[in-house]
């Protein structure tokens, strides 16, 4: 009768819909244990900075992302001196379980090169996964004549005429990345230039503000609240687009100096070479996964830093490719010989 | 809103229970690491990061900041108390706060650094309430030239705390500066002095340098008087409070270190430190009795630790107004303040009044908060005089080695500063002054650095020195301050001469 | 005599420096000076005060009456001389096993050891100092502050 079909009916449907919940439930388990790649020890991560700095700051967010996908504590350790040198030993001459692990940024690579020459070289170290770009803006202050790139130019040439040069305020010595940054754009605008080296933005926005140096690089981050505020102008950022923190910002391309903009501070996680390959693969996953997290994203939004999500194959071949340019540039300036 | 209006809501935010307690906890946390020698409030705060991670941002920054002027504090107890400076600011304490202690009267230096921080923290405050955004604009008027002579200006007041003997001294200075060379170069990139050794490649911390020279090696003097059979403890002399002549002295020196300190604050670099030495010359230099700094005048120790209280409140105004950090402290505050979202500026004053004048406003409470905690400490912190010397010494040492372990987590720094520590022996022995090598150290760095700038800048021209009314100003300072005792010994045999001539009047 | 040993071993101090100086090498990297200007200018510095010092020393021996002698010490005796050197050996000792052994351990042997040395009879204080304080420090600095210190073969 229709009753008693329309209760079977009912009833089928019922259990259907009970087994498809069912079914659903284990399928949203399994997507949620996807997400997490549970290890069985905390992890340790190494920063080659102290407490409180940039790289710092990285370090910590990171593992603060982590936490939640490896299901187990994480540990930041400070372990400074030689610009990455001592951090990079301790890792080489470490446990190579996996369970201890270091952020490396494009300057790592040049202290292969200066101050562990011999010592420590790129193949020593699995290069895990890629975590962020960290591109270079340059800037002068708001009442600067300058209000672009050709304006900029334009002032190198005339400076040179008269036997002098631009003077620009950039971070750390010649050789360093961001020094390179400005021969790569020098090079292809053909100017001459001082690089007065400081220690870092703290020093260089003075510099710049005052009227001292004509003209600063840096990285977005530390600038921006100088640039909300609207005390400094933005002139270019060193990048393929542009960037959501600084919108009206031109990248060099745009403002007609098509440069090569692999060359970016990167940064990201690097192991001892001898870590079991499918740790490594395990590491690289974690690492990626920790990168979707919200609280990464809000980190890398707030200052201003670019995802780059690389894994250990796109890393590896990145750092080689920068590795290689830095050492052409560092031959150029004379600062290695041979 | 008027600023007035402001800094009474800034008022009703600071004093929550919740930030009440924060600025408590900060300020607590901050003695603790302003005791420990090597371990820095810049560390201290970078350390409170992940904690903080979850707070809301005002009352984190309260609490940073608490740690921050925590540490001025709490430097200054073991400056007087055992000779070693806590951290880069206490060092000029300890010259004059050390003796005072020998003397027994290590409770008047404990009160009067307590009660002489207090009233510059607060003149600091209002200083920096009312005058942070035109300040600012000051500040950047000093470019690399500019802080060439100003260093320049410091040298030469520290030329002036050589002793009896200028060649000794001299040497210590070059000791100082020589130690400053040592690392990666930045205006070349050229390692230096680093013999191969990757931990020398950032260069000697001045911690290590600082710990070593004054603590580590007052301990080996100690024990050495102590094994020559002196095992006599420290008498408290008198009153553990300041007598009424003591206040007197020391109410000059208290508020012209305030200005001092808080003005040079305002400049980016080494605002503590180089503040503490100006403010010790200054009050060498007004002071009847010169040549009696150094065995124990209240001056000494009045001055510098306002200096250093006042120079907190003037890193704050490049910090708030403009977004840049003055010193490694303030850098690590601004990564707090771009890791809540927070862009520091003349615009915060608009947007965020809550966050700024509550921030300020707690700095007030946290200074109020330190005086009471450490004025009836005094009375417990002398008693760590009593403790025998066989165990205090050892205890010394072992602090010493968690302090500067601290600093870079590596056992290397300690080996460094054992061997100044066995090299502050020494010259304690032979007489060679040890201040002078400490500020040298600070000094050397940015001294050539900014030299070498001024240089690349102007193309090698040195007429970059003389173009600026500040660096000329400096300049003219600076001389004064390296011929006056010359000047003054000049006029003195003058003098002198024509009193033996008897009645003709010489000129001047 | 001191004096002038200090004049040699400052005169020893200013060659090791210069020669170290003029190792640096000068391109043409950089600003005008170069990194070498400011060390050969200290090691001037450095010269200048060993030769000012011997003038010193030279004019105090001219002067016709002596200084007046410092006031007599107890003298330090071979074993006070010893035991110094046996601090500076026992804090070296320290620095080498506090990683390995962990910040609590080694702390608590340094100062048994150390203290007991200076005065072999109070060591019950020493024991409880030596246990007491590395543990308080510790517990505030690495659990409070969250300050990395070793913990070695300690479990916490």
């Amino acid at each position: 009768m229709t009753s008693r079909s329309a209760s079977s009916q009912r009833r089928a449907s019922g259990i259907r819909a009970r087994v498809f919940a069912a079914f659903a439930a284990l399928a949203l388990g399994a997507a949620v244990q996807a997400q997490t790649v549970p290890l069985d020890k905390p992890l340790t991560l190494v920063a080659h900075t102290a407490a409180g700095s940039a790289t710092d700051l990285a370090v910590r967010e990171l593992g603060k992302a982590l936490q939640p996908v490896i299901k187990q504590p994480v540990l930041v350790v400070n372990r400074p001196g030689g610009s990455g040198a001592v951090q990079m030993t301790s890792l080489r001459d470490g446990p190579t379980d996996g369970y201890t692990l270091g952020l490396n940024t494009s300057s790592h690579l040049m202290v292969f090169h200066t101050a562990a020459k011999g010592k420590l070289k790129r193949d020593d170290f699995a290069w895990l996964a890629g975590l962020q770009t960290d591109p270079f803006v340059l800037y002068v202050r708001k009442d600067s004549p300058i209000k672009s790139l050709q304006d900029l130019v334009a002032l190198a040439k005339q400076k040179a005429q008269a036997g002098e040069k631009l003077n620009v305020g950039g971070a750390l010595p010649q050789g360093s990345a961001h020094s390179i940054a400005f021969s790569i754009f020098a090079r292809q605008a053909g100017i001459p230039f001082n690089w007065i080296a400081f220690s870092g933005n703290g020093e260089i926005a003075p510099a710049v503000l005052g009227g001292h140096v004509d003209v600063g690089q840096t990285n977005p981050g530390p600038l921006i609240p100088l640039a909300k505020s609207g005390r400094v102008r933005v002139l270019a950022v060193m990048n393929a687009t542009r960037i959501s923190s600084y919108p009206d910002v031109p990248t060099y391309a745009e403002a007609g100096f098509p440069v090569d903009t692999t060359w970016a501070q990167v940064r990201g996680i690097f192991g001892n070479r001898n870590i079991p390959k499918d740790m490594q693969d395990k590491l690289t996953r974690a690492i990626l996964l920790a990168a979707q997290s919200d609280s990464w994203k809000a980190y890398m939004e707030r200052s201003s830093l670019l995802p780059l999500n690389q894994d250990q194959q796109a890393y590896t071949a990145l750092l080689a490719k920068q590795e290689e340019i830095g050492v052409q540039w560092m031959h150029e300036i004379g600062l290695i010989k041979e | 809103m008027s600023t007035f209006d402001a800094i009474l809501q800034g008022f009703s935010v600071s004093l929550t229970p919740a930030n009440l307690w924060f600025t408590f906890l900060g300020c607590l946390l901050g003695t603790i690491v302003g005791v420990l020698p090597g371990l820095g409030p810049a560390a201290g705060i970078g350390l409170l990061l992940p904690i903080t991670f979850t707070m809301d941002p005002t009352s984190a920054l309260i609490m940073m900041a608490g740690m921050y002027y925590g540490a001025m504090y709490g430097g200054s107890t073991t400056s007087i108390l055992i000779n070693t400076p806590g951290e880069a600011g206490s060092v000029m304490t300890a010259l004059d706060g050390y003796q005072m202690a020998r003397n027994g009267r290590a409770g008047a230096a404990l009160a009067v650094a307590a009660i002489g921080s207090f009233i510059a923290g607060t003149i600091g405050i209002v200083a920096l309430s009312l005058l942070a955004v035109p300040l600012a604009e000051v500040a950047i008027d000093f470019g690399p030239a500019e802080y060439f002579c100003l260093m320049l200006f410091a040298m030469a007041a520290v030329s002036s705390l050589t002793g009896s003997s200028v060649a000794k001294g001299m040497f210590a200075t070059m000791l100082g500066l020589a130690v400053a060379t040592v690392g990666v170069d930045l205006q070349s990139g050229l390692a230096r002095f680093t013999l191969d050794v990757p931990q020398l490649e950032e260069g000697i911390d001045f911690l290590v340098v600082v710990v070593g020279l004054f603590a580590i090696g007052e301990v080996l003097s100690g024990i050495e008087q102590y094994l020559r059979g002196d095992t006599a403890v420290l008498r408290i002399q008198g009153r553990l409070w300041l007598t009424r002549e003591e206040w007197r002295r020391s109410v000059g020196p208290i508020l012209r270190g305030s200005m001092i300190g808080f003005f040079k604050g305002v400049l980016p670099g080494a605002g503590a430190t180089i503040s503490t030495i100006l403010s010790y010359v200054l009050e060498k230099r007004l002071s009847k009795h010169p040549e009696k700094f150094g065995t124990g005048m209240i001056e000494g120790v009045a001055g510098p630790e306002s200096a250093n209280n006042a120079s907190t409140c003037g890193v704050m105004v490049p910090l708030l107004a403009l977004g840049i950090p003055g010193s490694a402290t303030t850098a690590v505050l601004l990564g707090a303040f771009i890791m809540y979202g927070i862009q520091p500026g003349p615009l915060l004053f608009d947007t965020r009044p809550d966050l700024v004048w509550g921030l300020v406003d707690s700095m007030y409470v946290g200074n109020l908060m330190l005086l009471i905690l450490n004025l009836p400490l005094v009375g417990l912190f002398v008693r760590i005089l009593y403790i025998p010397k066989t165990i205090l010494l050892p205890m010394v040492l072992a602090i010493c080695l968690i302090g500067v372990y601290t600093i870079n987590n590596s056992t290397f720094d300690v080996w460094l500063a054992l061997g100044f520590g066995v090299l502050g022996y020494a010259f304690r022995k032979l007489d060679i002054p040890l201040a002078p090598i400490v500020l040298a150290v600070v000094l050397g760095g940015t001294m050539e650095q900014s030299f070498r700038r001024a240089l690349a800048i102007s193309d090698g021209s040195p007429a970059i020195f003389v173009s600026s009314g500040i660096s000329i100003t400096l300049l003219i300072a600076a001389l004064i301050m390296l011929c006056l005792p010359l000047i003054v010994a000049l006029v003195a045999r003058l003098r002198r001469r024509s009193r033996q001539t008897g009645g003709a009047s010489v000129a001047h | 005599m001191t004096d002038i040993l200090i004049v040699v071993a400052m005169a020893a101090c200013t060659a090791a420096y210069a020669a170290l100086a003029a190792a640096i090498p000068v391109l043409n990297v950089g600003d005008p000076l170069g990194p070498r200007a400011f060390p050969t200018l200290i090691a001037v510095g450095m010269g200048l005060s060993a030769l000012l010092l011997a003038g010193e020393i030279w004019r105090a021996r001219r002067r016709a009456a002596p200084p007046a002698p410092a006031p007599a010490q107890p003298p330090l005796g071979g074993r006070g001389i010893l035991t110094l050197g046996g601090v500076v050996a026992l804090f070296a000792l320290y620095i080498l096993v506090v990683e390995p052994l962990g910040f609590v351990l080694a702390s608590a042997a340094f100062l048994m050891v150390c203290c007991t040395l200076l005065n072999r009879r109070a060591w019950r204080v020493h024991a409880l100092v030596a246990v007491g304080l590395p543990l308080a420090l510790y517990g505030l600095l690495a659990k409070l502050l969250m300050v990395p210190l070793p913990a070695g073969l300690l479990p916490f």
